[in-house]
């Protein structure tokens, strides 16, 4: 492997493509399955893993609307508690094993060659063997559903000692464990993929600090993905060894210590937090300078950081565990408020993006700014749960609940559509249609919080998370009804999505290499990128060539204006 | 036309997360001291979370409005701004600061326990009920994880009682929400807490960690009666045969699943 293609270099003196004619679509097109089942193009395998990740969603969305549905009243409405567990349980870990986070990593293997001016992903037959994994890894799992016991029954944490063989003997829980270990290994190679392409393969001029935010994202998402995926990954085949081998590791019986696992779990659990809330805030950044039409706003600040996130993020497991009496409550709670302060920064990055810019609002932008409003919500609760004295009452509650479904769907569910409807021109080579996509977002927005909403006062109440019914005395009824239907109208929301994404693919408008007036490289080429990515790339000198490609003579009349701005503030 | 749309939908979107917090200030009425101290943390932080989040709303939104596309002017080119960004930097980590010091104020408070507390109960936790030992006063109740009322838990109200959290089986969690708060019960963990109850009356208790099957039905009540009321209660049923609650109440149907 070299630093850098010599072709690549003598490209990048070549002249820009301005108006390039339509292009022969997709590399994807014409070569097969067998195409597809061989290929190590990180384009194919990004959109593979994509398309997988967002049939996984599906299947965790659908696990969804099954538990709404139960809580809709007290009383059994369509499934048992035993399978009512097993159907909460597949819906957390399919959403965040099998969903979010490799949708990450396939955003990344789609993109990061693209932004970063590179052919190729570093290691394109480690790459291939990551979607393999992730894929077979992501079928075990709910391969749970076709044994006669069903699928595992013991939460997406899998807590020791209930996840023994004593306590959970289905086969179902032993294909879970194995899922883990299998996409996690997936993951790991994903992320040794990302580093070293970050690092090895930016084109000629693409400084670190020349990189788009999102790749910036991913480069740190990927190293803590190396220090967090192999702890859940051994953990998870240490309590295989418990299961199957007698080996008494998290067993209180036989002289283990349950809660281990918390430890390790968490351990994983909470840098995953920020796995899967990085990359998407990488996208939101992106679409914010695109659609501002200003550059971000303080840039390295925005870098800095995103690396204090990530050292905190390995530091704060414990407030998972403030109630277990096993975790220093102090140490936690200081740390845990203290992550909020970058996170709080990257809003200010945000907002003075924005801030004096000249806003447009395509589809991107509405659940750009849906995913800031939402976002801020998931963010001041989590504040609220770091205090130990008040998550002492909200722990495992319905408080919770509310809290990392803004986290992880008004945060990066949102930011992930955005993404979406962003990127998919450059994709396919065709536009989403607008007028599907604001029903979309509208649909998404509204049910999304009548969903989630309502649940910050049923946890606060009194509801524990993951019961299978109440009781009509205890007063939660009326608020689970309008939580079904706001879960009803999320899984509506879908249905324009996916029509869109149909008819888009087939009649959609031609979307030419940059209809959005981008700004980061993938959106120098063509639309979508030929099977080397760029026929020539822009000079690269600043943090976004596609826009100084467009504006070269107001370069230095905007630099004069800055400083003069500046200086009168 | 188009470019109201964002602007429209984020009036009521206001009014929602005002509600959101608004309605968040329900956490049930404490009837421990200790649930006391925790309320009193509870209300101005979900004022300041609420005020946090209403500001950033604010600022977005203004954002929106006001810098909506008008006409094909380049806006000014401003990527950075040292001092602002020092300001919303440090701004928030005194904020945080703050928070942390009262929040571990009242964390303190909480956990405190008494030197000699005048009840102590054993609270063991099993799959699906709980079983309650009072050690001094030689009383023994226990559910049998039938139907949804599940084993009573008496405490005599402006004593502090020590509750020692055990279990042998899975981890289960303690928690009455009327308390403000809960703690788990761990195998190989010794979990205590302190409660001391300033009102009389019944309140339901449930599980908080998921524990299989039937967690969702693994209730108990805590009746809180008075000093005289607690002495005939132990006097009644000291030394003899386990009381069960259940025994007596009425089987609900569907608690049978």
């Amino acid at each position: 492997m070299t630093t850098l293609d010599d072709d690549l270099r003598d490209e990048v003196a070549s002249t820009p493509p301005d108006d390039e004619p339509d292009r022969p679509p997709s590399s994807v097109r014409g070569r097969g399955l067998l195409g597809l089942l061989t290929s190590t193009d990180h384009k194919v395998i990004g959109l593979m893993y994509i398309v997988t990740a967002l049939l996984f969603f599906l299947l965790g969305g659908a696990l969804a609307t099954v538990v709404r549905i139960e809580l809709y009243s007290p009383g059994t409405q369509v499934v048992e508690p035993g399978a009512y567990n097993q159907v909460f349980t597949m819906h957390g870990s399919v959403m965040i094993y099998l969903f979010i986070t490799p949708v990450a990593f396939g955003l990344a293997n789609y993109l990061v060659p693209l932004q970063i001016g590179a052919k190729e992903m570093a290691f394109p037959r480690l790459n291939a063997l990551g979607y393999w994994l992730f894929l077979f890894g992501g079928l075990t799992m709910v391969a749970g559903f076709l044994t006669a016991d069903g699928p595992a029954a013991f939460g997406w944490t899998a807590y020791a000692p209930l996840s023994e063989a004593i306590r959970s003997p289905a086969i179902g829980h032993d294909l879970w464990l194995f899922s883990i270990v299998l996409t996690g290994t997936g993951t790991i190679t994903a992320a040794v993929n990302v580093i070293a392409t970050v690092l090895a393969m930016r084109a000629s001029g693409m400084s670190m600090f020349r990189m788009p935010i999102f790749s910036w994202n991913m480069l740190v998402t990927s190293v803590l993905v190396l220090i967090a995926f192999p702890v859940l990954t051994a953990a998870s085949v240490m309590m295989l060894a418990d299961r199957n081998l007698d080996a008494q590791i998290f067993n209180a019986e036989g002289g283990g210590q349950p809660i281990l696992w918390q430890h390790f779990f968490w351990f994983f659990g909470h840098p995953e937090v920020y796995i899967v809330a990085l990359p998407f805030f990488g996208i939101v950044t992106e679409v914010l300078a695109v659609f501002s039409s200003r550059p971000v706003f303080g840039y390295r600040g925005l870098v800095l950081a995103t690396f204090a996130i990530a050292s905190l993020s390995v530091g704060v497991w414990g407030h998972h565990m403030f109630t277990t009496g096993d975790a220093a409550t102090g140490y936690f709670s200081g740390l845990s408020l203290l992550i909020a302060v970058p996170t709080g920064v990257k809003f200010f990055n945000w907002i003075g993006t924005m801030w004096g810019g000249r806003l447009r609002f395509p589809t991107p932008m509405l659940f750009t700014i849906g995913f800031l409003l939402l976002f801020v919500m998931g963010g001041v609760t989590g504040v609220v749960l770091a205090l130990p004295a008040l998550d002492f009452q909200l722990h495992d509650s319905y408080f919770v609940v509310a809290h990392f479904h803004y986290v992880m769907f008004g945060g990066s569910a949102f930011a992930l559509y955005a993404g979406i409807y962003y990127w998919f021109p450059k994709a396919t080579g065709r536009m989403l249609h607008e007028g599907w996509g604001r029903v979309h977002f509208v649909m998404t927005f509204v049910g999304f919080n009548t969903t989630f909403l309502v649940q910050h006062v049923l946890g606060a109440q009194g509801m524990p998370r993951r019961v299978a019914d109440y009781l009509p005395e205890d007063g939660f009824t009326f608020l689970n009804r309008v939580s079904t239907v706001g879960a009803l109208i999320m899984a509506a929301s879908v249905f324009p999505l996916a029509w869109n994404v149909w008819r888009s693919l087939r009649r959609g408008e031609v979307a030419g290499d940059d209809p959005w007036e981008g700004q980061t490289l993938e959106w120098a080429t063509t639309s979508p990128p030929p099977p080397h990515n760029f026929d020539a790339l822009p000079p690269i000198r600043s943090n976004r060539p596609v826009w100084d490609q467009r504006h070269p003579t107001r370069k230095r009349a905007r630099a004069v204006e800055a400083q003069a701005e500046e200086a009168a503030t | 036309m188009r470019r109201t749309i964002p602007a429209r939908l984020g009036r009521p979107g206001l009014v929602v997360v005002l509600g959101a917090g608004l309605a968040g200030c329900g956490m049930p009425d404490p009837v421990t001291e200790q649930g006391e101290s925790v309320r009193t943390l509870w209300n101005p932080t979900i004022v300041a979370a609420i005020a946090v989040g209403a500001f950033v709303w604010a600022l977005a939104l203004w954002s929106v409005v006001r810098y909506r596309k008008r006409n094909e002017t380049l806006p000014t080119q401003v990527a950075e701004h040292i001092p602002i960004e020092i300001v919303y930097t440090v701004v928030p980590i005194l904020i945080v600061a703050g928070l942390f010091v009262v929040g571990a104020a009242t964390t303190t408070k909480v956990e405190e326990k008494a030197e000699d507390p005048d009840v102590v109960v054993d609270v063991e936790g099993f799959q699906w009920s709980w079983q309650f030992t009072y050690i001094e006063e030689d009383v023994l109740v226990s559910g049998d994880g039938s139907g949804t009322d599940g084993p009573e838990l008496v405490l005599p109200v402006g004593q502090t009682t020590r509750l020692n959290l055990i279990s042998d089986d899975v981890a289960h969690s303690f928690w009455v929400p009327e308390f403000l708060t809960k703690r788990d019960l761990i195998p190989g963990i010794d979990n205590e807490i302190d409660v001391t109850p300033t009102e009389t009356g019944t309140y339901r208790g449930r599980c908080a960690e998921y524990c299989g099957l039937d967690h969702w039905r693994m209730y108990f009540s805590v009746r809180i009666v008075t000093a005289e009321e607690f002495e005939a209660w132990v006097a009644e049923n000291a030394g003899g045969d386990p009381v069960s609650a259940e025994a007596d109440a009425p089987e609900e149907g569907e608690g049978s699943g």
